[in-house]
């Protein structure tokens, strides 16, 4: 198996659609009917292995940012695919879907793939956004098009090796051109170089 | 505004740095903060700007000339700060990130050269030489001088290291009597006091030398941390800062709002702040109460703040690199040694990047000027610019002539296309505006580096809270900080809930006492 591909996958969508059941059914298979507004994650890994490549998922979730249109383009910054997620019952929460396709053409860079997740597909009664009209939609906008449940755990790992297929190939030259930061936790050694010597 | 909450312990007004980092801080510690920017951008005074907001801002109408960039994407290879600061890497800011385990939201990278200016041979810049083996092989002073400079540093590399027992007290002699006591020329005292130490005039030879040296040993341990130069600087420019802080404050539930028009503050009978009335860009108008306002001097009337000094700054667009900062190839190959990862600016279209330090008496002034250039190494603007920054503290009527020192070694090389000055007034918060329980962050100084602005923002939260940032104690488990904002929550609802049935004071003792139990339960674990 060759080295591990990091990639980070940044949230979008309304408020209460389930975009952090989404990760917590991915990263850990649970699931909780009452999950309150997302805090203290800053980001959660999860690691793939698809074809013997292995992907390692750096998901950052909105921190609620989202509620007053206030992410920073810190958050879409280097994302290599991002998921934007509604909720099938709530027809004004597709209605956002295309404002996020925008704002993410806008701040994310030309190549950033796009995955729409109409959540929340086991409420079939409560349905408000018909499935065909959406995956249409979505496919005319060059996303990709899921319709998911983070309770029953419907589409959410497929939905996961689906966006490893559309990662480019891996590239050596390219990933030459990115250098790592530096690591500010490393103590500063004087004695390795400084008055002392 | 559907789910808004109305009660804070904080009401924040500006993202710049100071006031993220403060959210921030307030967040980790279970405080409920509410986060509020006038613009539509983060970062305020600290944010980057790409090459067309810099045009909308300082030539409005006009656009950027085509081989800046032509389109949106090209523009944004632009990232400009407004003030120009790198960052210590042994300093206060580092530890603050590592401490609030913010650091992965940043690429650092290292600055390649530090340099000082000397009148000599026309003018030119010569390396900052930190440690006694390069001061030794300087070409900045004569042999005896060197090995006295080396022996005055070799004492404050003993005195200073805290791990080290202390043999001599250094606060109770002047700076002056102790380069007096190593028998240093003013050249050199100069040197050390303005390069080393980064005083910006000579006010610390008449203070404690213990202050002069810590700052030398912070240089020195800087400098020891990834060789080249004292300094790092964040990809994509200082603006990453406030964003990094800001995202932090959201995790752990800081509510963030921008583009809102705070039309008024709010103050209770006894004067005390109570809230804000605002309104956000679709109209709506809103309140939002708190115990504390901090805030960036704009969101203040005139008579909260008072000017304390101005400082003169020019933005320079480049394209040669600047002379004399090219790197040589034996100290190439000996950062390359301290730090393999560090591949340089190296790559074609990449210029050396640098802090060149001007000393006040060089250039007759009673302050240093600061001049500093940075490439596309740090995505700072595309490859075969570069982008160059002057500063210093106003001494004159005409302010701008000031920067001429800065922008004519800027021009040396004869790389220097375009140059956007400006004259800011530094404000700070007016005497006795914390009995309002309102504080005011004063606007960015001349410093080259962030350790005045983080120890402004340490100071505040103790003054605000009454408890210390510990930065030398590892982050905290997210989880504790989620219980304790879970905690504070239940509070400030039961606060404000019996505010209006006028039992402030007994739910207010009682709520503090059930928070502070939660935190000793999470001190125990």
């Amino acid at each position: 198996m060759s080295r591990v591909k990091e990639v980070k996958l940044v949230l979008l969508g309304a408020s209460g659609c389930g975009k952090s059941s989404i990760v917590l059914r991915f990263v850990t298979n649970q699931f909780k009917p009452f999950q309150e507004p997302t805090i203290g994650a800053s980001f959660l890994t999860k690691t793939v292995v698809v074809d013997e490549t292995a992907v390692k998922f750096q998901i950052w979730d909105t921190a609620g940012q989202e509620k007053y249109h206030t992410l920073t383009p810190m958050y879409y910054r280097g994302a290599k695919a991002a998921i934007i997620v509604y909720d099938i019952t709530r027809k004004q929460t597709f209605g956002t879907v295309r404002d996020w396709i925008k704002e993410l053409r806008q701040m994310g860079s030309e190549d950033t793939i796009i995955i729409v997740a109409g959540n929340k597909c086991d409420l079939e009664a409560q349905r408000e956004v018909p499935t065909e009209e959406a995956k249409t939609e979505i496919e005319d906008c060059g996303g990709i098009f899921f319709e998911t449940s983070a309770k029953t755990a419907q589409c959410i790992n497929d939905m996961f090796v689906q966006i490893t297929h559309h990662l480019p190939r891996d590239d050596h030259d390219k990933e030459d051109e990115e250098e790592p930061g530096l690591d500010l936790e490393e103590p500063a050694d004087i004695d390795g170089g400084g008055c002392g010597c | 505004m559907e789910g808004f909450s109305p009660y804070y312990d904080a009401i924040i007004l500006g993202t710049g740095l100071k006031e993220c980092l403060l959210s921030g801080l307030l967040s980790v510690s279970g405080y409920k903060v509410l986060h509020i920017d006038k613009n539509s951008y983060y970062g305020a005074e600290s944010a980057s700007l790409n090459i067309q907001q810099l045009y909308q801002q300082f030539r409005p109408g006009m656009e950027p000339p085509k081989r800046f960039g032509a389109t949106t994407r090209e523009w944004k290879q632009w990232n400009i700060d407004l003030f120009p600061k790198f960052v210590l890497s042994a300093g206060a800011l580092v530890s603050t990130l590592v401490h609030t385990n913010t650091t992965h939201y940043l690429n650092f990278k290292v600055i390649d050269g530090s340099y000082v200016y000397s009148p000599a041979k026309g003018g030119c810049i010569h390396r900052v030489p930190a440690t006694v083996k390069e001061a030794i092989a300087s070409k900045l002073m004569k042999f005896g001088e060197k090995r006295r400079m080396a022996s005055l540093l070799e004492l404050i590399q003993k005195e200073c290291d805290p791990e080290q027992p202390s043999t001599r007290d250094l606060t109770g002699l002047t700076m002056k009597e102790l380069f007096a006591e190593f028998s240093l020329q003013e050249s050199t005292q100069d040197f050390i006091g303005h390069a080393m130490g980064l005083w910006r005039d000579d006010s610390y030879l008449e203070r404690p030398a213990k202050e002069t040296c810590d700052r030398i040993f912070l240089y020195a341990r800087s400098l020891a941390k990834f060789g080249s130069s004292p300094y790092i600087y964040p990809e994509y420019g200082l603006g990453e800062l406030p964003q990094g802080f800001s995202r932090l404050a959201s995790v752990f539930g800081g509510v963030y709002m921008i583009r809102i028009d705070v039309q008024e503050l709010l103050y209770n009978e006894d004067g005390t702040f109570r809230g804000i009335r605002a309104k956000n860009d679709e109209d709506i108008e809103f309140e939002a109460y708190a115990k504390w306002c901090i805030g960036a001097p704009s969101y203040f009337p005139r008579e909260m703040t008072k000017v304390s000094h101005s400082v003169a700054r020019a933005v320079c667009i480049l394209d040669k690199p600047i002379a004399g900062s090219d790197y040589s190839k034996s100290q190439k190959d000996k950062d390359k040694k301290k730090n393999p990862k560090h591949r340089l600016s190296s790559l074609p279209g990449f210029f050396p990047s640098c802090q060149i330090i001007i000393p006040q008496k060089t250039v007759h002034r009673r302050h240093d000027v600061y001049v500093s250039g940075m490439g596309t190494y740090y995505k700072s603007c595309p490859p075969n610019f570069m982008l160059g920054y002057v500063s210093t503290t106003v001494e004159t009527d005409s302010p701008r002539d000031e920067l001429k020192p800065g922008l004519e070694l800027l021009n040396k090389s004869g790389g220097l296309i375009d140059s956007f000055e400006t004259v800011n007034e530094i404000l700070v918060g007016a005497d006795g505006i914390e009995k309002k329980s309102v504080w005011i962050t004063s606007s960015y100084d001349e410093t080259s580096h962030f350790e005045t602005s983080i120890s402004e923002v340490m100071e505040l939260f103790e003054k605000i809270t009454g408890e210390k940032v510990d930065l030398s104690k590892p982050p905290s488990d997210p989880q504790d900080i989620v219980k304790l904002v879970e905690a504070r929550n239940k509070y400030l609802l039961e606060l404000y809930g019996s505010l209006e049935a006028g039992e402030r004071k007994e739910t207010e003792e009682d709520g503090e006492k059930e928070i502070k139990e939660v935190a000793e339960e999470i001190d125990q674990m």
